[in-house]
Order: structure tokens, then sequence, then C-alpha cells
């Protein structure tokens, strides 16, 4: 049986299967309207169950969701742009480092093996306490041959520490070529990828380029998890705003930009990368995304690394919102703006408080009622994530993924909710968080 | 859970729990000798709360209860329990972007 065959019996059975629950969801809640719950505690149980009832939640969570998945589904269907860029203007790859000493020669390496031949890159050392700059520095010197024959020139700046924006700034101010690249100093490009990546420049008005980011999950659970993550983000949502040429967020780790797009990268947030891509958008620039221009990445594998990671992008998207909410933006980028806001925050936040209604069933004793709405809540989570993971495992072939979706929802889910949560209270706090210290590892 | 991981910011979030429950109480106390007495919107605002004790921000969540109590009882009646638990929570996000908008302008200022 062939994949595609598969992935389509998967969504019918999973669209069968949600009306079920939508069903005895319905069931239950008539049920508890006709045998009013008895409360012993003074909040008036009963009167928060029926206003806030699963049915109602269910229904909602249900209808924005499906919603949603229709746009992306008929963005992705109705993709047919082609590309074609035949000439190679000069590159200029920016690769900011803060305390990498013990993965930036990989990356160098995986720079130096492009296929595309008009290069030069930018080595930003922004304060690191390593020897990340010693570690460039004899880089430099082992391959010198080398970069006379492909005529490569490596600029390294040393710089006191300013942060990932100013940094990315001071090698933009140094840059030659009129296309810039960001990767991360953690990240590894496959060999075609800045060539796949410049193919995408083929119209004036295309400002930036977001590359595809594959996390290296090395046998880790906690990794392959967010490796299905990465894929969801990929294939499903960026996928689709590449139709219109909306894509919202240019990931940190491959991204390309052409130099006028972008005055400077944004600085005093913590998601540079966010911050400047709605800036360009906002520019009247498009930003599409090129699957095919590969980048490997670390992901924190330990689990406090994986939280710390999450708070600072979370706080780094609360603040791009403040930022940018009352721009003005074109009607269709104003979509996404909103559909990010409403899955990335809103979605979130309103999930985590149907969880604050735990305790009332606690407390009335309803123990019952308490398990129908945990479990149904872990079913209505993983139908909606098998119906996204079949859309991504289609594009990505890996099926293996479906496997995963109530670790997914239960596991990983619970740590990003955890993590949004802190982020709040930070920001609120005041608390700002510079470099995010997670621990690498030689590969 | 591996050897050797904590749990980051643990306690930060053990004590914004409390403040929620500590909220919770004074509020529905205060609440339920009131006109404007609904309970979900109790625990959302609450949860929106117990953020942060800035007067500014506490204003616009009382603001908030206020307009979300009036359009859902006066608009919709009895009917619009569903649109208090929407709106609730987007009146207060909004509320929490505008606070944001304010807070980082008066730092970019200084």
């Amino acid at each position: 049986m062939s994949n595609n065959v598969l992935v389509k019996i998967l969504l019918y059975s999973l669209g069968v299967l949600s009306l079920f629950v939508l069903l005895y969801a319905w069931r239950n809640h008539i049920y508890c309207l006709n045998n009013q719950c008895i409360s012993f505690f003074s909040f008036g149980v009963n009167v928060f169950y029926k206003n806030l009832s699963l049915f109602y939640l269910i229904v909602f969570w249900a209808g924005i969701d499906l919603i949603y998945i229709f746009y992306r589904v008929f963005l992705l269907y109705i993709h047919k742009r082609k590309f074609s860029m035949y000439q190679h203007p000069l590159v200029s790859v920016l690769i900011p480092a803060y305390n990498e000493g013990i993965c930036i020669d990989k990356t160098l390496s995986s720079c130096l093996n492009q296929t595309y031949p008009n290069l030069e890159l930018i080595v930003i050392n922004d304060g690191s306490t390593d020897d990340t700059l010693q570690v460039i520095n004899a880089f430099k010197e082992q391959n010198a041959s080398y970069l006379q024959i492909r005529k490569i020139n490596i600029k390294v700046i040393d710089q006191v520490n300013q942060g990932k924006a100013k940094a990315l700034n001071s090698g933009k101010a140094e840059a030659s070529g009129d296309f810039l690249i960001t990767i991360d100093a953690d990240s590894y490009l496959n060999a075609h990828a800045i060539e796949k990546i410049m193919v995408y420049f083929d119209k004036e008005d295309v400002g930036a380029v977001a590359g595809n980011v594959v996390a290296l999950y090395q046998d880790s659970v906690l990794g392959y998890l967010q490796k299905i993550e990465y894929d969801l983000g990929v294939y499903f949502i960026r996928g689709s705003q590449s139709t219109l040429g909306n894509v919202i967020v240019t990931p940190g780790a491959l991204s390309a930009y052409r130099k006028n797009a972008l005055k400077k990268f944004e600085e005093g947030t913590l998601t540079e990368d966010f911050d400047s891509s709605i800036r360009i958008l906002e520019n009247g620039y498009k930003i599409i995304m090129a699957a095919d221009a590969i980048c490997y990445t670390q992901v924190p594998l330990g689990i406090s690394d994986l939280i710390k990671q999450r708070i600072r992008w979370q706080q780094g998207s609360l603040e791009v919102f403040s930022k940018h909410s009352f721009h003005r933006k074109n009607f269709l980028v104003s979509i996404e703006w909103t559909l990010l806001f409403m899955f990335g925050f809103y979605s979130l936040f309103s999930k985590f408080i149907a969880f604050f209604a735990v305790p009332f069933f606690l407390f009335a004793g309803n123990y019952s009622a308490l398990l129908f709405f945990v479990f149904s809540f872990f079913i209505y989570s993983v139908l909606s994530y098998g119906i996204l993971f079949s859309i991504v495992a289609h594009y990505s072939n890996d099926e293996k993924s479906l496997l995963a979706i109530p670790l997914f929802v239960v596991y990983f889910n619970t740590i990003v909710l955890y993590s949004v949560l802190v982020a709040q209270i930070l920001t609120f706090k005041g608390k700002d968080q510079s470099w995010g210290k997670i621990k690498r590892y030689h590969i | 859970m591996g050897k050797n991981q904590k749990i980051p910011y643990l306690s930060e979030v053990v004590f914004y729990f409390a403040k929620v429950f500590i909220l919770l109480f004074v509020l529905n106390f205060l609440f339920s000798k009131t006109f404007f007495y609904n309970q979900p919107l109790i625990l959302i605002f609450s949860i929106f709360a117990s953020f942060s004790f800035n007067i500014f921000y506490l204003a616009m969540i009382v603001f908030g209860y206020i307009i979300s109590f009036l359009v859902t009882v006066i608009v919709f009646g009895n009917f619009g329990l569903l649109v208090v638990y929407l709106f609730g929570i987007l009146s207060n996000t909004v509320f929490m972007i505008i606070f944001f908008k304010y807070k980082y302008k008066f730092k970019e200022e200084q």
C-alpha cells in the first residue's frame, strides 16, 4: 500500500473518530444538565460547569482548528509558483556566535562545502567567554589554501557581548554582497542549501526566503518530538504561507535576505528573526519558503534547556506582538498575523484556562466528570494533531511520526504550556533574557 | 525525566498559582455581593490579574471585566455563555498587548 493511500485512510478515520467524540460530548452535556451536580463547595460548581461545559469548549476548539486546517490545506493545494534564477550574485553569509567553540568548525566546514560559487563568510564573535575566536582563527589558517582556490573570503569580527541582533548588524555593515544569509553557529548546511535558496530570489518583490530547518535529534525522544514540530512548521505552516508570500517567521538557523529589503536587523527583542521578517512584510516585500534548502540544527535534548529556549521564544513573540500589532500591514499579512496570534498565543491560553476548571470538579466530588474532561481533552488533542501530522507526513515522508502523537500531546505540549506561562510571568516582571545558554553537542 | 534535570522557574510558577487562588477567593467573595457576579469571568480575570499588580494593567482588567459582563448579559442574554469565555480571554490578551506596547515605548524613550 502506498504512503499516500495510508495517509488518506488515516485522515478519513480521524475525521470519523472526531465526529464520534463530538457526539459523545454532546450526550454527556445533556446528561450533566439533567442530573444537576450537588455542590458542597461555596464556589457553585454547578453554575461553573453549566457555563463552561465541555461540549462548548470542544466545539470552540474544533471549530477554530478545522477552519484553520482547511485554510492552510487550501493554500498548500493551490501552490503552483515556479522559480528560476541563473545568475550567481555575491552572497554574504553571516554567522553570529556566542560560546559556540564546540561546534562552529563544523558549521564553517559546511559553508565551505557549498556548491554556490560566489560567497563570503562573516563570522561575528559576540564576546564569547570560551575558545570560539581561537577555533575560528585556527579554522581559517588550516583552510587557507582551499579558501584561496574557491575565492572565499572569511571576515572575523570580534566585539563585546551585545546580543544577536547587534552582532548581525555589525556583520551586515561589513557585508559586500547584495544578499545576506544568516545561519546559526550550531547549524550545518546541506551542500546545495545556498544554491537552492538563492533560486527563489527570482523577482524583485521577494525580500527574504526562509530555509528548511531540520532538527538533529540524535536518537533522543525529546529531540524527535522537536523534529516533528519543526516539520509541522515547515511543511504545514510556512509551506502554506509561502503560497501568498506571507511567511511570518524566517528562522534564525537559515534565512536569506535581500539587502535592500532590510535596513537593519531589528534590535530590542529576543526573537530578532521574527521581528525582522515582520518588518520586511510591512515594507511591502514578500517572504517565501525554500523547502529544498536544508539546514540541520542542534536542538536542546534536556528538558530544562528546552524550557529555557521556549521561554525565550514566547517572550520574544510577545514583545514582537506588542511592537508590531498597531503597524500598518496589507490585508493578507494581517490574516497571517491574526492566525499566528490566535494559535501561538491566544489558543494556548484558552486551553490553559480550561485546565483551571479541573479543581472545580475536584471540589465538587464529581470525579467521573473530571475523568471524562481529561480523557476527552486528550482524545481531542490526539485527533487534531493526528490530522496535522498526517498532512505533514505526506510531504516529509515520515509516517513514523504518527506513532508519536500521544507522546507529543502529553509530554511535549505540557512542556510548551509551562514555558508559555513562565514567559508571561517573566515578561510582566520585566526580566529579559539575553543569548540562550543551551548545551551544545559535538557531532 | 533524566538525571540532573531541573525544571526552571518552578518556584515562580507555584507562587503564581498561589496568587491566582487567593485572587479567586477574594474576587469571588467581593463580586458575589454585586450585580456584576459571573463566575467564569472571575476565574479568567483572576488568572490574568495574577501576572502583574501594575495599576495600569489592573485598571484595564477591571474595565475588561465590566465590558465583557455587559456585552454578554445585556446583548446576548443567557445564551451568550460561550461568548463570556471567548470575549473575556480575547479582551484580556488584547489589553495585555496594549500594556506591553506602552511598557516598551517607555523603555525606548529612556
